[in-house]
């Protein structure tokens, strides 16, 4: 089962995201999670994916859409060390090069401070 | 008192001239509004010299269009003649002159000028006078004309003559164009009915739909790249167990290309029951043809007789591309076996080759449009990579099979279009036979059947992973494997099942020498209008899911069928090392 967990950190929010991120199991939370931090305000968003087993279209959706929102929201949603199908799927739709990417956690969050 | 009578003669004259010019005026009018009411260019000629002689009250006038091909000005009307054509080089006589030089002339007396052309006299029993000749010009001041009138009734042409034919001359141009036009629009319009009656007779000898035994499946398919062309294929029936099948292509294209191959393909249709051996048929058609095929013209054929009761083809190459057979199990060979083209050796001798036909076994014959067609830059689709498009797609039924190497032709020459709205440069003829296979196990195949749950997809993916990496995937490839079949099963029970868990999903896993198949069959009409059957549903949501499978893929095929839709994924075996395949 997807497992989301969310801390708050300043103006950041890291969330983590594990497991499966697919129709059957996590994108709905992850939708949810990440909306409900938007809603708050949180709209400067870490998203570590190092421990993403399979993300299928369902729970990619649910990040394009969330980063679309943080961006409207004068946000952003940064990726942070992801796994390495979390990389084919952002090559495979071509999203690497629109959503920013970070080998690590600290890089993601040093970002925002730029 | 004379100064009185000086002004009166005076005013005289003058009133005389303006009548003159009054009357003038109002023939061009009457001229201008005839001949805008006709676009038959012979009857505007007439109307033309009518005017002008009438008005300028003359014996005869002539209007002579430029043929500027030829550079010669031609007439087809001479008045109180009958109608013929009379031509003349541009240069030569005083119509000729005018119409080189663009000047208007006015001769009192034709025999003392070095410019007349005293022949066209001799010829026609008229004695020319005086002449009054000028040049018709277009609206991009271009030359179209020139119009001459000959012998004026009493005296010679005055100054206000010259004026008249040169006011005629500017109205007349419109008409004259008006009607050239036209006359080369009739033309071309009757020579396209003409080629597409050509065209449809040709496509009536082609057979349309073709029934063979209830085990084989045939696609045609023929293209002109012209409206009438030089290739063809025919399916004759032999006896109740044998039947012919053949392809040809005549060089060159266009009509004569298209006749000749009427020819043959009755020849054929004669020939063709007479012989249960391909190579004496060929033999017979190639005896037949030689002294009949017109020089540089020659034909190539394939020839092939399938015994449909003991499963063998028979197939002869009379110096056409090779015919390609793909075996059950997904290895394709060029068959080459033959002989020289048709129609240049009287006695040259051919030989067949005797191929086992099982089920799953296809034979592709095409011409030679579809591997020579070619991209931009010159680079030709080729045998090779036709031979891997039929290697990739031979396990589809034959009308998908032809669909998608058309498809594959149109994409690698960058057409937009399909070859159905865009003609191609060469004549374009496939021909696919296949033997159908009773079960689709015969290959290497493993099959799961779910219900319509989401439930399920953790057991999808890890039956997947498993079939992937039991057949060598790498780690990448693996991942895209999982990724398409996933995103296809979840389609199939959303969109194609409407999550009916009473609907199942058959997934059906296979190995083949050069790729790994899988398909997914569901209960649905086809995911392909989502938005349209799931007006609800934020299109966020799915609208990735396609777009995966294809860019994870290297085919993903969609067919419908009477029961369900059925999603096939294709991916090719690479052998390489781990970590260097990034596509």
């Amino acid at each position: 089962m997807a497992k989301i967990g969310v801390k708050i950190s300043g103006d950041i929010a890291l969330v983590h995201a594990a497991g499966r991120i697919t129709l059957d199991e996590g994108s709905s939370n992850l939708r949810e999670s990440l909306r409900g931090l938007i809603e708050e305000g949180k709209n400067k968003i870490v998203l570590n994916l190092s421990k993403v087993k399979f993300m299928d279209s369902s729970g990619f959706g649910a990040l394009v859409e969330c980063y679309t929102s943080a961006r409207k929201h004068g946000g952003d949603l940064r990726i942070a060390s992801p796994s390495f199908k979390v990389i084919d799927i952002l090559s495979l739709t071509k999203m690497d090069k629109i959503i920013k990417s970070y080998n690590s956690e600290n890089e993601a969050i040093k970002s925002f401070a730029k | 008192m004379s100064e009185s009578i000086n002004t009166a003669q005076g005013l005289k004259t003058q009133l005389k001239l303006a009548r003159k010019k009054i009357r003038h005026l109002t023939s061009l009018l009457e001229a201008t509004n005839t001949l805008s009411s006709t676009l038959d260019l012979n009857r505007l000629l007439e109307l033309i010299m009518d005017f002008a002689t009438k008005d300028l009250n003359a014996e005869r006038s002539t209007l002579f269009l430029l043929d500027r091909k030829r550079n010669e000005l031609w007439s087809r009307i001479a008045q109180d003649l009958e109608i013929r054509e009379i031509r003349l080089p541009v240069g030569t006589g005083f119509a000729g002159w005018v119409a080189k030089t663009g000047s208007i002339i006015n001769i009192k007396n034709a025999y003392e000028d070095p410019r007349f052309n005293r022949e066209i006299d001799k010829k026609s029993g008229f004695r020319t006078q005086n002449v009054l000749c000028a040049p018709i010009w277009n609206s991009s001041k271009e030359l179209i004309g020139v119009m001459q009138v000959l012998n004026k009734k009493h005296g010679s042409f005055t100054k206000e003559d010259e004026e008249f034919l040169i006011a005629l001359s500017k109205q007349v141009s419109l008409s004259l164009q008006n009607a050239i036009l036209h006359r080369d629009a009739l033309e071309k319009k009757k020579m396209e009915e003409e080629i597409k009656l050509a065209k449809e007779i040709q496509a009536s000898l082609l057979p349309q739909k073709v029934d063979l035994a209830d085990n084989l499946e045939i696609s045609t398919t023929c293209i002109p790249c012209e409206a009438v062309g030089g290739d063809s294929y025919d399916v004759i029936p032999i006896d109740r167990t044998h039947v012919g099948i053949s392809i040809a292509d005549v060089s060159g294209k266009g009509i004569p290309a298209a006749l000749l191959m009427v020819n043959i393909q009755s020849a054929m249709r004669v020939i063709a029951p007479q012989h249960d051996s391909p190579s004496m048929a060929v033999e017979s058609l190639n005896k037949s043809l030689c002294g009949n095929v017109p020089a540089g013209l020659f034909v190539t054929l394939l020839y092939c007789i399938l015994d449909i009761s003991k499963g063998y083809i028979y197939l002869c190459n009379a110096g056409h591309p090779p015919a390609i057979f793909v075996s059950h199990n997904g290895k394709a060979r060029p068959l080459y076996r033959g002989g020289v083209i048709l129609g240049v050796m009287g006695d040259a001798k051919y030989e067949h080759e005797k191929i086992p036909y099982k089920p799953g076994d296809t034979l592709v014959m095409f011409t030679d449009g579809i591997i020579e067609a070619m991209k931009k830059n010159g680079d030709a689709f080729g045998l090779e990579r036709l031979t891997k498009v039929i290697e990739k797609t031979s396990s589809l039924c034959p009308d998908d099979m032809r669909q998608a190497i058309l498809q594959e032709v149109s994409r690698f020459i960058g057409n937009k279009m399909s070859f159905q709205d865009s003609p191609p440069q060469d004549d374009l003829t496939l021909v696919i036979l296949k033997y159908k296979n009773t079960a689709s196990t015969d290959f290497a195949a493993e099959k799961l059947t779910i219900p319509s749950s989401i439930k399920e997809m953790r057991k999808v993916d890890l039956k997947t992973e498993r079939f992937a990496r039991k057949h060598g995937l790498n780690r990448l490839e693996t991942h895209r494997l999982c990724l398409a079949v996933h995103e296809a099963v979840l389609n199939a029970i959303i969109h194609g099942n409407r999550g009916n868990p009473k609907c199942d999903v058959k997934i059906i896993f296979e190995s083949h020498p050069a790729s790994l198949r899988v398909s997914i069959k569901d209960h649905g009409e086809g995911f392909d209008a989502p938005s349209r059957r799931h007006p609800k549903r934020s299109p966020r949501t799915r609208e990735w899911g396609l777009d995966l499978m294809k860019s994870s893929m290297d085919s993903v095929d969609l067919r419908k069928h009477h029961d369900g839709f059925e999603v096939i994924l294709t991916k090719n075996i690479r052998r390489r090392s781990h970590g260097k395949n990034r596509r």
